[in-house]
């Protein structure tokens, strides 16, 4: 006998998790699919970990609005799990006099987005606040409210709230096989696995065009557009006080310089629409693209040692906006192309999927008691367990073993190194695991 | 001396001897801290012979030679403080950093390419094998220092056979007994004059192009040697460091840019063998008692 379910998301990142997280707080069962071994580790795992006011989104599109209602959203629910989120701000800062003159113009559009904080400022102010900038500033836009926070405990945390509500998740179930029925839709994957759920929440992210095309749709296919990111020591991050952003042009919002909750800098992205959806690599020329942009911002950044290097895919599509629909007679409910704002606007993508939900007759009732969840946080500015003297096994990001073997027995574990990273910072600095390694597969009986 | 506290940071052999000199000159108090739980610093991890020349004259195992002076220090009295960490500049009369060194991660050194897993440095490596832990069957090593060639024994212990190592250098960095004993023995191929370009691999490490047009098939990568100081206390501190190489700077006393802070062994300059340091330890012990009786 198949498994049952009244409603089935497929896709684990962050807005499948979202997703998952806020139907499990109704009164209705869910089960989420994942076509790997971890949640949230696609393109959810390679983003700029920056909580966006959208001030520079597209005025009137879908992704204008809900990323400022997941701004919203996500700035309240963060502090509340575990997750932690520094509002930091940011800088837009314009090189030359032409950039300089788009400044203005970008104020309204921020307004036109419904965020009235932006204001420009001479390079005086500019340097004021980020004295270790490179020589050349002409001006700069401050964004006050822009946040940084932890991208890799978000879909955690939402998806540790919605097993404890409830909800099911398959690991390793790729469906790559869909029959709509008359009252369930068959889900399969090439090995044979079946479920059945009655309505379909399709987030399947770089895979969102086949899965709609499994329930006979068209209308959006995916290039993954891959962004390249270098990490950079903590002893880098005095040198950045807030998220330094460049003056989009037509063609990319560029090349970002931005602190990391966890003590770090961040540099990127690249942006190359290619082909394979499989080519998270990094690339030569990505590199050393990076690096020369960097060291234009922050000369002084170029003295510290980089900590990771990674390239993630974005689920961009031909068209400029996400691509929602609904259809009743399949029960299906499409978030396609939802590309690197997918973080900041998760959690007003569920909400979004609810109203579509009951567009499809599916009004399940909010429960009336649900359980709470609450991670560790990771961030630099959050109390660690080591300050309250656990044993340190990752000396780099002081990650202790409680920790380390938490995460492997959690209702939702780490499986791999790789999500033990995720979830517990261990391996993630400056030595990538020359001490703790070994130790690391003692505590879990994770392989390395 | 009998009222002066001397604090060390770094159980290693230059820490570990510093400690004793320092009790057998009559220094009242010394404490070590180890962040790990067991002291003795890297040779712990290193089973094959060729420590403790300089210091012990004896030719000792890795294992041996830091449980050898584990005990020199527990006999001479060594505040021996084990998980413990330091974050911020203790308290005391005296203060010397002996961190150590680590190996340059494959992040660091900017290689392109997958993320798979089976990308490890020696240090990781050594552990893993002397727990018994698997390390895949082929692997390439990425450097040609005394440590790289350490790791082929290491590797062929773990069951793992090295297929070639890589340097850009135009030549291996090593004494020719350890290349024979190693390298030759195990019939691994020194590639020099040449760049690893990427790492390919879903889930595990599948191949390693090399700048000379070259792939390597093997699940096992090894980044060996290109060390860095282990400098996070002295920075945090605010100890000067040297422009070419991130060290404290410190003159003929082992003394820093900081009054009372001295720093000794690995962290201190280019990578030296354990027994060196060793000898340095002792070294600064008797300036940092100098600097006590000021």
């Amino acid at each position: 006998m198949n498994p049952m379910f009244e409603v089935a998301v497929v896709g684990g990142g962050v807005v499948g998790c979202a997703v998952a997280r806020l139907l499990a707080l109704h009164d209705c069962s869910v089960v989420l699919l994942e076509a790997g071994t971890d949640i949230g580790a696609g393109t959810s795992k390679a983003n700029t970990a920056i909580l966006h006011t959208g001030f520079d989104a597209t005025p009137g599109t879908l992704e204008s609005r809900l990323v400022a209602r997941g701004y919203e959203l996500l700035s309240a629910y963060a502090p509340t799990v575990g997750v932690s989120i520094e509002k930091v701000g940011a800088v837009l800062v314009a090189w030359t006099d032409e950039q300089a003159q788009a400044l203005p113009s970008l104020i309204t559009k921020a307004q036109s987005n419904g965020y009235n904080r932006a204001n420009i400022i001479d390079s005086n102010t500019v340097y004021d606040l980020e004295p270790h900038l490179g020589p050349g500033v002409v001006a700069g836009l401050v964004v006050p409210d822009e946040h940084i926070i932890d991208p890799w405990s978000t879909p955690i945390a939402f998806a540790t709230e919605a097993v404890a509500n409830g909800a099911v998740i398959m690991r390793n179930f790729p469906v790559t096989r869909v029959h709509v029925g008359a009252e369930y839709t068959e889900l399969q994957t090439a090995d044979g696995q079946m479920i059945l759920a009655r309505y379909v929440v399709n987030s399947a992210g770089l895979y969102g065009d086949e899965v709609h095309r499994q329930f006979g749709f068209d209308g959006f296919t995916i290039v993954p557009r891959r962004g390249e990111l270098i990490v950079f020591d903590k002893f880098a991050r005095s040198l950045v006080n807030r998220t330094i952003l460049p003056v989009p042009t037509a063609h990319t919002k560029g090349v970002l310089v931005a602190p990391t909750v966890f003590g770090n800098v961040m540099l990127g992205p690249t942006a190359d629409n290619i082909d394979d959806k499989r080519a998270t690599g990094s690339t030569k020329a990505g590199i050393a693209a990076l690096i020369d942009k960097g060291r234009r911002i922050f000369p002084g950044l170029m003295n510290e040692e980089v900590t990771a290097v990674y390239a993630g895919l974005r689920a961009a599509t031909e068209h400029s906006d996400y691509h929602l629909s609904s259809d009743a007679a399949a029960r299906y409910v499409c978030l396609g192309g939802i590309r690197s704002t997918g973080l900041t606007s998760s959690m007003a993508l569920a909400e979004e999927t609810v109203i579509f939900l009951s567009a499809c007759d599916f009004m399940p009732k909010r429960s009336d008691e649900v359980a709470k969840i609450t991670l560790i946080p990771l961030g630099e500015v959050d109390d660690r367990p080591y300050q309250s003297g656990g044993r340190i096994v990752c000396h780099c990001e002081r990650v202790t073993a409680s920790e380390i073997a938490g995460a492997v027995t959690s209702s939702v574990p780490a499986v791999s190194f790789d999500g033990l990273r995720r979830r517990t910072r261990a391996t993630a600095g400056r030595c990538q695991g020359f001490y703790c390694t070994a130790e690391i597969c003692s505590l879990t009986g994770l392989q390395s | 001396m009998t009222a002066k506290r001397v604090e060390i940071v770094g159980g290693g052999p230059s820490g570990l001897s510093a400690a004793i000199t320092l009790k057998r000159l009559g220094v009242a108090e010394v404490i070590v801290h180890e962040r790990e739980p067991k002291a003795g610093g890297a040779p712990r991890h290193t089973e094959h012979l060729g420590f403790g020349i300089r210091d012990l004259h004896r030719v000792m195992s890795g294992p041996r030679y830091a449980a050898r002076l584990v005990e020199m220090a527990l006999a001479a009295r060594v505040d021996l403080r084990l998980e413990s960490t330091v974050f911020e500049r203790p308290d005391c009369n005296a203060l010397v950093v002996a961190t150590g060194v680590r190996e340059r991660p494959r992040s660091a050194r900017l290689i392109p390419g997958d993320r798979p897993a089976g990308i490890l440095t020696t240090g990781a490596l050594q552990q893993l094998v002397q727990r018994g832990f698997p390390v895949g069957r082929r692997a390439l090593i990425v450097g040609a220092e005394h440590v790289s060639f350490s790791a082929i024994m290491t590797l062929s212990h773990g069951g793992c056979r090295a297929v070639g190592l890589v340097t850009n250098h135009d030549r291996h960095q090593t004494y020719p007994p350890l290349k024979w004993m190693t390298a030759t023995r195990h019939r691994v191929p020194i590639i020099t004059g040449t760049d690893v370009e990427e790492i390919r691999g879903h889930g595990r490490v599948a191949e390693v192009a090399l700048s000379n047009g070259q792939m390597i098939a093997c699940d096992t990568v090894v980044f060996t040697g290109d060390w860095i100081p282990e400098n996070e206390l002295a920075r945090h501190m605010g100890v000067a460091l040297a422009l070419d190489y991130p060290s404290p700077v410190i003159d003929e006393n082992f003394a820093t840019s900081l009054d009372g802070v001295f720093a000794v062994g690995n962290v201190a300059h280019r990578v030296k063998s354990a027994d060196s340091c060793a000898v340095e330890g002792q070294r600064a012990a008797r300036a940092v008692a100098a600097y006590l009786v000021r």
